[in-house]
């Protein structure tokens, strides 16, 4: 691509997106001003908690870690044409990896206990890949489509950590949550006053990477084109249920990780409440996150900064602007779904164009 | 990729739009009411010993308080922040309790009061952290439990900030975590005594069980947490004390109502309370199964321990009473933490409530008169509201059985959350409500409501202690003894 296409190209997709923030921002402003509240007012403290000062910005920052990587997931699906809505599952799959290898397993087995960082990881990644296999399977043997698969697994996920989590795995001391992990698995608070923790380095490099398999390996280039047009690629000697089954196991390690780095990478508990309350939506979150990045790995790691500000900064519009915090939800979730639409709707238009609509 | 950019682009447009608008309407057409235009009243107030304080400030309901106009505005921006656990406002507890109690506080002493409610659970050190932030907000309160940790990070981080926690147990955290630093001077868990509050309600029950001759009271209780110890054995406590004290003044009925079969004090002793653990606090169905069983054998009423599951006990009396036509109970079900008794009218016989918004109210008190600091050191960063508590003095009372007069505040609530929720949460009106409780009240002999008042001043002499369980081996004790 020459330098001029090249610039064209990101230009108009920046208008694209400057235009729907547009969209999102008017609309939401709309939406509170019908109910009395000052728009200007809600909104400057909407971004002013989210980016306004060093401290809140690296709040933000830890709001947006696990996005990046459910983001992450979830971008790497849309890359082959699925749509894993899965990824919030697999997220709880992944936070209950890391409080069983990352503090029961080091509990049972002290010895254990140095390993216990790579362990929660690789525990978390593991199990949020085995929550993928499922509606992976059911697709490439049976033709489920993933959909539908996904949404059953995402219950089915949330009532068995919810029973692991008031059974098998509470902290005898605090029955209301797990056990948390070991000193050793909890990230350090990189600056003073601030929730941010060095778990954000491992959303960075595991988003990264995951664009670089995506543009860089033969895998990648399987599963992109397996994405882009089914037919050729088959035709052109892709293993497609391999491709398929792969590119779900990467998406639902890297949803886990997500998963896992909420209770390793999050002070003060560093345990899952028995309410889910603490893992609960970042896989959701995850797909406004990756559409507004219009599904690239790489560019999540931006547009999780910007959700993760915006869910940090709407904490301040109750307090500051008097907005309600039912109506901040409805102001965040305006503003992605605005942002969402452009990619959105490209991806639904690719669909259609494969199933020949 | 696509064929016609420009095409698209404009689609894309346009069905943006289009959805924006649609979510919108949506939002606008399914949530909030309208909001009542804000009115600013001006009150001065005395309230404990020579605290006059004056007060401006902004409301969005109508006050009773005789408003007394003064000349001079507040001199200080003293504000207070209230950050709510993920239930929020609309409750109808703790929350809702939590936040009363700061607007009460508001208006006595003219503080403005800033909320935080958490989305999220991981919202909980942000939240604390802002508000500690903000330079003229000088006491944050935790609503909740589960605050105890972030509590404890973000007062260690502003040690010139006060924070108080609702039924927290930070400073147990502090003394594990840093023991150095126990009790942490700036930091309040504000608890209460439940097992007094049980010990009136288990009572009330055991009297009305001999009157209308029953031969059990039951409890549906949570998760066995230690707290919840501290209702089960004052419930139990308070049976036996309402027999003893039958037999005391009333020997000859005592006698008779002894050889009458089906009545309590013709049951064994240790199976008087009919008590079981359903280990939740959200599954409402567990609730109403262990009711049911509980009323089928007899139960009169029974003592919804478990917060949420008290619907579900509330549906196994509807079940009973509402194919036999009955507005007034028996079967009744005593209410927790607030005044439950409108839920159902003339079924609640009365609620042990646990007074969230006088902690948050004293709290703040304390703050203003520059106690605060010393009250922890003292009490070792513990503010134990019960009955007959007094703090300096001051008296703090946070435990009672609920009263009609008690009744109209709690509608208040109700119908705020209405506001808040858009759907019905009151069962009728409130005047209806008024009649039926005042209806049910009065059906039940004056004999039953006078022991249950002496109890009641006993224990603010502390002329009888209630058991107060704290350890396993306190409960093995006590159930030993009473069932």
């Amino acid at each position: 691509m020459s330098l001029k296409i090249t610039l064209v190209y990101v230009l108009r997709k920046i208008t694209e997106a400057s235009l729907a923030l547009v969209i999102g921002l008017a609309a939401s402003a709309f939406l509170m001003a019908i109910y009395g509240y000052d728009p200007g007012k809600a909104l400057y403290w909407l971004f002013y908690g989210g980016f306004g000062t060093r401290t809140v910005f690296l709040d933000s920052l830890a709001y947006a870690t696990p996005l990046m990587l459910t983001g992450a997931a979830f971008a790497v699906c849309a890359s082959a044409g699925l749509f894993n809505i899965g990824t919030e599952g697999q997220a709880y799959m992944g936070a209950v990896g890391a409080v069983i290898f990352g503090g029961l397993l080091p509990r049972l087995a002290p010895s254990l206990g140095f390993a216990s960082m790579p362990l929660a990881l690789l525990g978390s990644a593991t199990l949020g890949m085995l929550w993928a296999l499922g509606p992976a399977l059911l697709k490439v043997l049976r033709g489920v489509h993933e959909v539908i698969s996904s949404i059953m697994f995402n219950w089915t996920a949330f009532y068995t950590v919810m029973y692991l989590v008031r059974g098998p795995i509470t902290n005898p001391a605090r029955p209301e949550m797990s056990l948390p992990v070991e000193p050793q698995a909890r990230f350090p608070v990189l600056f003073r006053g601030s929730i941010l923790t060095g778990a954000i380095y491992v959303a960075v490099i595991a988003s990264i990477t995951a664009y670089l398999i995506l543009k860089l390996t033969k895998f990648g280039f399987e599963m992109r084109i397996a994405g882009a047009n089914p037919d050729a690629a088959r035709y052109g000697g892709v293993n497609i249920p391999r491709t398929i089954l792969l590119t779900y196991l990467l998406s639902g390690s890297l949803a886990g990780l997500g998963g896992g780095l909420i209770v390793t990478g999050r002070p003060p508990v560093w345990s899952i409440y028995g309410t889910l309350g603490n893992i609960t939506n970042v896989g959701f979150d995850g797909i406004g996150v990756s559409l507004i990045a219009m599904n690239n790995p790489a560019a999540v790691v931006v547009s999780s900064i910007l959700i993760g500000g915006l869910w940090n900064g709407s904490r301040f519009m109750e307090p500051y602007a008097g907005v309600c915090s039912e109506l901040s939800r409805a102001v965040i979730g305006l503003i992605v779904i605005a942002l969402s639409i452009p990619e959105a709707l490209r991806f639904v238009r690719r669909t259609f164009k494969r199933w020949g609509v | 990729m696509s064929t016609n950019p420009r095409f698209s682009t404009v689609i894309a447009i346009l069905v943006t739009v289009v959805i924006v608008a649609a979510v919108t309407a949506g939002i606008m057409y399914a949530v909030l009411p309208s909001t009542v235009p804000p009115t600013t009243i001006t009150i001065e107030r005395t309230i404990g010993p020579g605290v006059t304080t004056t007060v401006t400030r902004t409301v969005t309901q109508t006050v009773t308080a005789t408003p007394t106009p003064v000349t001079t505005p507040p001199t200080t921006k003293f504000k207070i922040a209230v950050v709510s656990d993920i239930g929020g406002r609309g409750d109808l507890s703790f929350n809702d309790m939590g936040f009363k109690g700061a607007d009460e506080a508001a208006r006595d002493f003219g503080v403005e009061v800033l909320e935080f409610i958490s989305k999220t659970e991981a919202d909980y050190i942000p939240n604390l952290r802002t508000a500690a932030m903000d330079p003229n907000v000088k006491l944050i309160v935790g609503v909740g439990f589960l605050l105890s940790e972030a509590l404890v990070e973000v007062a260690l981080e502003f040690p010139n900030k006060y924070f108080a926690g609702i039924d927290t147990y930070s400073q147990d955290i502090v003394k594990s975590k840093y023991p150095d630093k126990y009790p942490l001077p700036n930091l309040l868990d504000i608890k209460f005594e439940e097992h007094k509050g049980s010990a009136l309600v288990g009572a009330l029950g055991c009297l009305l069980a001999i009157y209308y001759n029953y031969p059990h009271i039951g409890a549906v209780l949570g998760i066995e947490i230690p707290v919840l110890w501290k209702f089960e054995i004052g419930y139990k406590w308070g049976c036996n004390w309402a027999i003893e004290w039958f037999k005391k003044n009333f020997p000859a009925e005592y006698e008779a109502r002894s050889r009458t079969p089906g009545n309590i004090l013709a049951t064994d002793p240790k199976s008087r309370v009919l008590w079981v653990y359903t280990g939740t606090f959200s599954d409402i169905t567990k609730g109403y199964l262990a009711a049911k069983e509980m009323y089928a054998k007899g139960a009169i009423a029974v003592y919804n321990i478990a917060g949420p599951l008290g619907l579900g006990i509330n549906q196994a009396v509807d079940e009973i009473v509402r194919p036999k036509g009955l507005t007034i109970g028996p079967p009744f079900w005593i209410g927790v933490d607030a005044n439950q008794d409108w839920i159902n009218p003339g079924f609640v016989v009365a609620s042990m409530m646990k007074r969230v918004d006088k902690g948050v109210y004293y709290a703040t008190y304390l703050v203003l008169t520059g106690k605060f600091e010393d009250v922890s050191r003292k009490y070792g960063g513990v503010l134990l509201l019960g009955i007959g508590t007094e703090v300096e003095g001051v008296p703090m009372e946070g435990i009672s059985m609920s009263t009609l007069a008690d009744l109209d505040e709690f509608i208040e609530m109700g119908i705020a959350a209405e506001k808040i929720l858009g759907k019905p949460v009151l069962p009728m009106p409130p005047d209806e409500i008024k009649k039926r409780v005042r209806e049910m009240r009065d059906s039940i002999p004056s004999w039953i409501w006078s022991a249950v008042a002496e109890l009641e001043r006993l224990i603010r002499e502390g002329r009888v202690q209630v058991p107060l369980p704290l350890t396993e081996d306190d409960v093995k004790y006590w159930r030993g003894i009473l069932g």
